[in-house]
């Protein structure tokens, strides 16, 4: 996960370089001469791309939704540092001389105050927001299907990612019963095949009883599982899908290598 | 304005939570009492409970009652309950997940009797 982070924010830092070296004012500052043209379009060009660089890579790793978000952060930060970084360069050097020399208004003391005040106010706005983000980065759970844990298999003529949604023990509310969630995605051109998918603790006896089915908005769908009273790891998890043809299948999963957690609790007892 | 408060209210919607099927099941003297619902604690008044043979053969059909309540005879060869809520939502309990049932209730050839579905489609 850090890698990826630091990955975006410096895909996306060297993007903001690009961009703001294609503007003649600060490639005139930075590289002590005008650049052509040709220059400039190519500095835009290469910003640009390495700002589609980390929004792809973030969209590759973390999906679209969680992606775009990490990327919009990051992008921000890279945003900002640059142009906190840039009146402060050491391009910015003869800049100042020639400002000493010239000042166009005194500068009191008061008035010194009030703009480090000012200075400290407008870093404040903007560094909590920052770190606000960057807390809610480092709090944020990787989605299960992004884990290590997660399942790759095939089904069928299907391919999919199935992992449990929280690496946790069963949650037992009404009647006792232990209820457990799965998520699972399968590949985008097998969901115009696909009627329903189910799981199920323990081999289904009928196709009546396959399980609880998976549901829910976009490609990743969860099911909550009950897990029998009687239940032993050896049962295992099943899956069956049936398809719009009326094919069904099933593959069993292994409990210990689907969720450790399941085995503990099935282990201590229900 | 209605089309901004439209707006809003999609951003503020929580996602639904799953409503999913929860039952169980004890016996007593020779009678199976069962009591269904929702793992929100809501009943499931009406819902289809199904008895089946490990054959396959329907046993009982009946519903949850007005309590949320469904109770049977003791069967007398190893079978399962099917709550049968919707496409999609059921809960299953075997024989051996009944309160109060012996493990060696039935005899173990009669438990092996496991009717399995067609394995040529197994992966």
């Amino acid at each position: 996960m850090s890698w990826l982070n630091l990955t975006i924010f410096m895909l996306s830092l060297l993007g903001f370089v690009g961009l703001a070296l294609a503007m003649p004012k600060h490639s005139e500052a930075v590289f002590k001469q005008t650049l052509t043209n040709k220059q400039h379009i190519t500095l835009r060009v290469f910003g640009w791309l390495f700002l589609f660089m980390a929004l792809a890579l973030g969209i590759a790793e973390l999906n679209f939704d969680l992606g775009t978000v990490v990327w919009v952060g990051w992008l921000s930060i890279a945003g900002l540092l640059l142009a906190f970084y840039l009146p402060f360069g050491p391009w910015q050097a003869d800049k100042g001389q020639k400002s000493t020399k010239k000042p166009l208004a005194k500068v009191t003391h008061k008035g010194k105050v009030q703009s480090r005040k000012s200075m400290i106010i407008s870093t404040a706005v903007v560094m909590i927001p920052l770190l606000i983000f960057v807390f809610q980065l480092l709090n944020t759970p990787i989605k299960p299907l992004l884990r290590d844990d997660a399942i790759s298999g095939e089904i069928g003529p299907w391919t999919f990612v199935i992992a449990e949604k929280e690496q946790e023990a069963p949650i037992i509310e009404a009647m006792d019963i232990p209820l457990k969630a799965f998520v699972i995605r399968f590949c985008e051109r097998c969901d115009a095949d696909i009627r329903m998918a189910y799981l199920k603790m323990r081999q289904p006896r009928s196709l009546r009883a396959l399980g609880n089915s998976f549901n829910g908005r976009g490609q990743t769908k969860t099911a909550i599982i009950s897990i029998p009273a009687a239940a032993t790891v050896d049962d295992g998890l099943w899956l069956s899908v049936e398809a719009k043809n009326g094919e069904v299948y099933h593959q069993q999963f292994n409990v210990e290598q689907l969720s450790p957690a399941l085995v503990s609790f099935i282990k201590e007892g229900l | 304005m209605k089309k901004l408060l439209g707006l809003f209210a999609l951003f503020i919607s929580m996602p639904v939570l799953a409503h999913t099927p929860v039952c169980s099941c004890q016996v007593n003297a020779n009678k199976v009492q069962c009591e269904g619902g929702f793992h929100d604690g809501s009943t499931a008044t009406e819902t289809k409970m199904n008895v089946i043979a490990y054959s396959g053969e329907p046993l009982i059909n009946g519903e949850l009652n007005k309590a949320s309540r469904f109770s049977f005879e003791l069967p007398t060869q190893p079978f399962y309950i099917v709550m049968d809520v919707g496409p999609g939502e059921m809960f299953e309990l075997d024989w051996q997940d009944i309160l109060n049932m012996k493990k060696n209730h039935f005899s173990q050839s009669e438990t092996s009797k496991l009717v399995t579905l067609d394995t040529s489609k197994l992966d």
